[in-house]
């Protein structure tokens, strides 16, 4: 058996699940692995905090969730305002007198979903498809689990254009779903 | 003054109400508008599944696991040396 907390075995052991949950979050390779390599070498020099009270796992992906928030927070410094979506994609979602140009479709039970692995797939599909800078920002306000307001002041950005890039983020996400997942039969036949 | 606001107007303040309380007025507003609206309606309870999507994404992605490729092994090698030279300071 391997001993619980050996450093040489994290890499074999949690190596892979770190860094795809750092890749969904940060949607590039390299810092994905960077930031597992960070989250080792801090969890090597805290070992001694480490009392066993929190799984091993547990532990190193509260250490990854830290890493990967500053990461964001560096990266939002580079953002530019192309970032937050082309001012006219949302208007081309609504007509004229403001109404949906492609209403929404009816999801059914989109709860179902969940449980489906291919759903997830899709979804985090849908996550890599939206610009960085919107991504990034739906990332940080489910990751932190902060008040907008704190997340914002540490971005440098304002409420509005937060406001802005979630609601885009959003109409995207939304779409991408209804036409991967809920528009085929795909997402009301969960059965397998 | 104009009661009724537009599917426009009306998404981007469900959007708005999941970050920030918006006013009563505004919320009143809303309720009115998804009264009549089927699409705003949808549009509604799909932002709302979507964040709940999200915090499952985050948090469950650890037990997923799955067919995602994972570390490289050039990646691998190069942490390990990472580590073994930050072990032996």
């Amino acid at each position: 058996m391997i001993a619980p907390t050996d450093p040489e075995c994290w890499i074999s052991e949690y190596g892979d699940e770190l860094y795809r949950y750092a890749l969904s979050l940060l949607g590039r390779e390299s810092d994905a692995e960077d930031a597992v390599q960070e989250t080792f070498a801090a969890a090597l020099r805290s070992l001694e905090g480490f009392s066993g009270r929190s799984s091993e796992k547990t532990w190193l992906f509260g250490i990854l969730k830290h890493k990967i928030a500053d990461h964001l927070r560096r990266e939002s410094r580079y953002w530019t305002v192309d970032d937050s979506g082309e001012e006219g994609d949302a208007f081309d979602r609504f007509l004229e007198n403001g109404r949906w140009a492609r209403p929404p479709s009816d999801w059914g039970d989109p709860e179902r979903s969940l449980e489906n692995r291919r759903f997830w797939e899709v979804f985090g599909e849908c996550l890599g498809h939206l610009p960085v800078g919107l991504a990034r920002v739906f990332s940080l306000k489910v990751l932190e689990e902060r008040p907008m307001e704190e997340i914002c002041a540490e971005l440098g950005i304002s409420s509005d254009n937060a406001n802005v890039r979630m609601y885009r983020a959003r109409l995207s996400l939304r779409e991408c779903l209804d036409r991967r997942w809920f528009g085929k039969d795909g997402g009301r036949n969960t059965g397998d | 003054m104009r009661s009724m606001m537009s599917c426009k107007e009306v998404s981007a303040l469900v959007s708005r109400s999941r970050e920030e309380r918006v006013s009563v007025l505004e919320r009143m507003k809303i309720r009115l508008h998804l009264t009549f609206c089927e699409a705003c309606s949808r549009f509604e309870r799909q932002v709302r599944f979507m964040d709940r999507a999200m915090k499952d994404y985050v948090r469950k992605d650890p037990e997923r696991g799955g067919e995602a490729p994972g570390l490289s092994e050039e990646a691998r090698e190069r942490i390990r040396q990472a580590l073994r030279g930050r072990k032996n300071q």
